[in-house]
């Protein structure tokens, strides 16, 4: 008890500390003598929020004690006296990367897809992948078949124009027998959403092979949206799907713009 | 009245009330302000260190409370504190606060008003 008494009294601010620590270990043993131990230790936690939370006095009196010292380089700082042993790193990493793997695990398995702004195991692993790409710098498009119709394609669209997309289309797009009507559907939705988020800027690419390609693409107003092309084998490489999917993450998650 | 200096401490709150009023008859250090203030209340209002302390604080930096110097060996641990001048005129300027409350919910609980209908 004594122990979590003397943590909780070297939690506090340190102006506060150096006051009155040595009455408030005092205070303990004289009332640990009368077995209230327990209610000492939620008054000095009660104490320590109140001295953090709302003496913001104190708050700034270590502030400017530590920017007198401050000589430019950066460090790191730990509460004085607390100095952790090697082992708790290695204890703290392990915690971390358990909880970690559990939460990726969760996502993966869809327990938590629906968390706001969560993203699914796949979107995760393909996240962290795109910022790899993206941190190092690879994210042009390669000039495979699929690659270069999603370059066209955003070309297309990017221009809001009416007329360029319906050239795109009857040029790049495989006509589908049972419903014809589907590419003129597809280049109005597009032109719709063109003009409410406007251009899309490739962030980064999630799937390049010879015949399908998947992107992310970041709209004006942050929004995120994947783009996946599937185009044929042979030779014409014509696109036989084309799927535009507003993401609806949270903004600049998971690249900054 | 407006430009009463003392208004700026009132109304003092139960913790910072009780520790002046266990400061006004002598000096004690902070165990036996705690033991005093659950005399007072008769065991109902209990004092921890980190609330005395707190409070012990805003009070020295309000110049309501000094620290009062001990030299003895046996009480190196311990710091005493006692009223200013300052303080104890907020505290009595308190109690006459309070007295004025009181003696009117007495009245008023004697004579109620008849109720509008």
């Amino acid at each position: 008890m004594l122990a979590i008494y003397r943590l909780l009294l070297r939690l506090h601010p340190r102006a506060f500390r150096e006051r009155f620590e040595e009455e408030m270990r005092s205070g303990f043993d004289d009332a640990a003598k009368r077995g209230r131990e327990l209610w000492l230790i939620c008054d000095a936690t009660v104490s320590l929020f109140r001295q953090w939370v709302l003496r913001s006095r104190y708050r700034i009196l270590e502030a400017d004690a530590r920017a007198s010292l401050y000589d430019g380089t950066p460090r790191f700082e730990t509460i004085r006296d607390i100095f952790p042993r090697p082992l708790s790193f290695l204890y703290g990493g392990m915690v971390s990367l358990i909880l970690f793997a559990g939460i990726v695990s969760l996502s993966q398995q869809g327990r938590i897809s629906s968390f706001p702004g969560s993203l699914s195991g796949s979107e995760v692993r393909h996240s962290f992948s795109g910022l790899w790409r993206v941190t190092t710098g690879i994210q042009s498009i390669r000039a495979t078949p699929p690659g270069r119709r999603l370059t066209e394609w955003i070309q297309a669209y990017n221009s809001g124009d009416s007329a360029t997309l319906d050239r795109f289309a009857s040029l790049y797009i495989a006509k589908h027998p049972d419903n014809p009507g589907l590419v003129e559907l597809r280049i109005q939705s597009w032109l719709k959403s063109f003009n409410r988020f406007g251009p899309l800027r490739l962030r980064s690419i999630q799937q390049s092979g010879n015949n399908r390609i998947v992107v992310l693409a970041q709209a004006d107003n942050s929004d995120w949206w994947r783009i996946v092309v599937d185009v044929s084998s042979d030779e014409s490489h014509l696109i036989q799907e084309i799927a535009v999917e507003n993401l609806d993450y949270s903004v600049d998650f998971p690249f900054g713009r | 009245m407006k430009d009463n200096p003392l208004l700026k401490f009132l109304p003092l709150s139960p913790a910072t009330l009780h520790i002046l009023l266990a400061l006004a008859g002598e000096e004690r250090h902070g165990y036996g302000i705690m033991q005093d203030v659950a005399r007072q209340s008769i065991g109902h209002y209990k004092l921890g260190p980190g609330t005395l302390y707190d409070n012990l604080q805003k009070l020295l930096d309000q110049g309501l409370v000094i620290e009062s110097i001990r030299n003895t060996e046996k009480e190196s641990r311990r710091r005493y504190y006692r009223l200013t001048t300052i303080g104890r005129k907020v505290l009595e300027a308190d109690l006459e606060r309070l007295e004025t409350a009181v003696h009117e919910a007495r009245a008023n609980l004697r004579h109620p008003k008849p109720q509008r209908t």
